[in-house]
């Protein structure tokens, strides 16, 4: 498929509008994670890592791929969503472990129960991180993997 | 491709709908910082753990932060000690701590809490 003009049937449109999609998300999460100022320590360096990662597989996608481009694109696709998903958690926890401090909760929190501290983690009642923004990454995975769906080089 | 895209527009409104939810409680935490700095209640506090040790809060190891922060009377304060230094650098021109005090603010805490972190801890 390298090397010919590009296909104009539906199918191969909407494929290129989802890898164009994908690109402009990266954008925005990338704007995103810098107004959060998104580094300092290792694991906060992860979701930059993942949009490399993302980036490099849309590259793949665009340049007319192969089918061991496009099985890369996936395999990366499906990292990046389990970053997401451990990103998610991580977030969590870090709301749980802030618990102690928010001023409405410093007396309450030894006593409550341990699915009520949970909840309040998970709904950011307590803590700074928000709770389901890794998952964006994991939004635009899907949509990269959507994009390979009976891909064309996967035929050959 | 009909199924995938169906599976993608319902993941994406899900996300959306998580996010709006996050939106909310944070800007109910932040009113509720606000309504709660309230200067009266920072007077005492402050001016007791003024006369504590402070420890560096750039350079300052975690023992000693937490030493600082224990005789000033800081709540969890090892936990504290952690956020601190996650922050680091504090700019050395900025004896307010502004930097400091809008990372700390994240975490919602009491304004006598906030003010005897402050009172610890010096610079550079």
């Amino acid at each position: 498929m390298r090397g010919g003009p590009l296909a104009a049937d539906d199918a191969s449109v909407l494929r290129r509008s989802l890898v164009a999609l994908v690109v402009v998300a990266l954008a925005g999460v990338t704007a995103e994670l810098l107004v959060e100022r998104h580094w300092g320590t290792p694991v906060r360096l992860v979701p930059w890592l993942c949009l490399v990662a993302l980036a490099y597989a849309a590259l793949l996608l665009m340049r007319r791929p192969t089918a061991a481009a496009v099985r890369r694109a996936r395999v990366l696709a499906v990292l990046v969503m389990i970053a997401a998903a451990v990103g998610v958690a991580l977030h969590v926890n870090e709301n749980y472990v802030a618990g102690p401090l928010d001023q409405r909760y410093e007396r309450l929190w030894e006593g409550m129960p341990e699915a009520e501290r949970w909840w309040a983690a998970v709904s950011k009642a307590v803590g700074p991180a928000p709770t389901f923004a890794p998952a964006s990454l994991a939004l635009v995975a899907l949509v990269l993997v959507v994009a390979t769906q009976r891909h064309p080089a996967l035929r050959t | 491709m009909r199924c995938a895209l169906v599976t993608l527009v319902a993941a994406s409104f899900a996300l959306a709908a998580c996010g709006g939810a996050a939106k909310t409680s944070a800007a109910t935490a932040a009113a509720a910082t606000v309504a709660s700095a309230t200067p009266a209640a920072t007077g005492a506090s402050a001016a007791t753990a003024a006369t504590t040790t402070k420890a560096s809060a750039n350079n300052a190891t975690a023992a000693q932060l937490q030493a600082a922060f224990e005789a000033a009377g800081v709540p969890n304060a090892s936990r504290w000690v952690v956020e601190v230094q996650e922050y680091r650098p504090y700019p050395t021109d900025d004896p307010s701590f502004a930097k400091l005090k809008s990372n700390l603010a994240k975490y919602n805490p009491s304004a006598d809490t906030l003010a005897r972190i402050l009172s610890a801890l010096s610079l550079p």
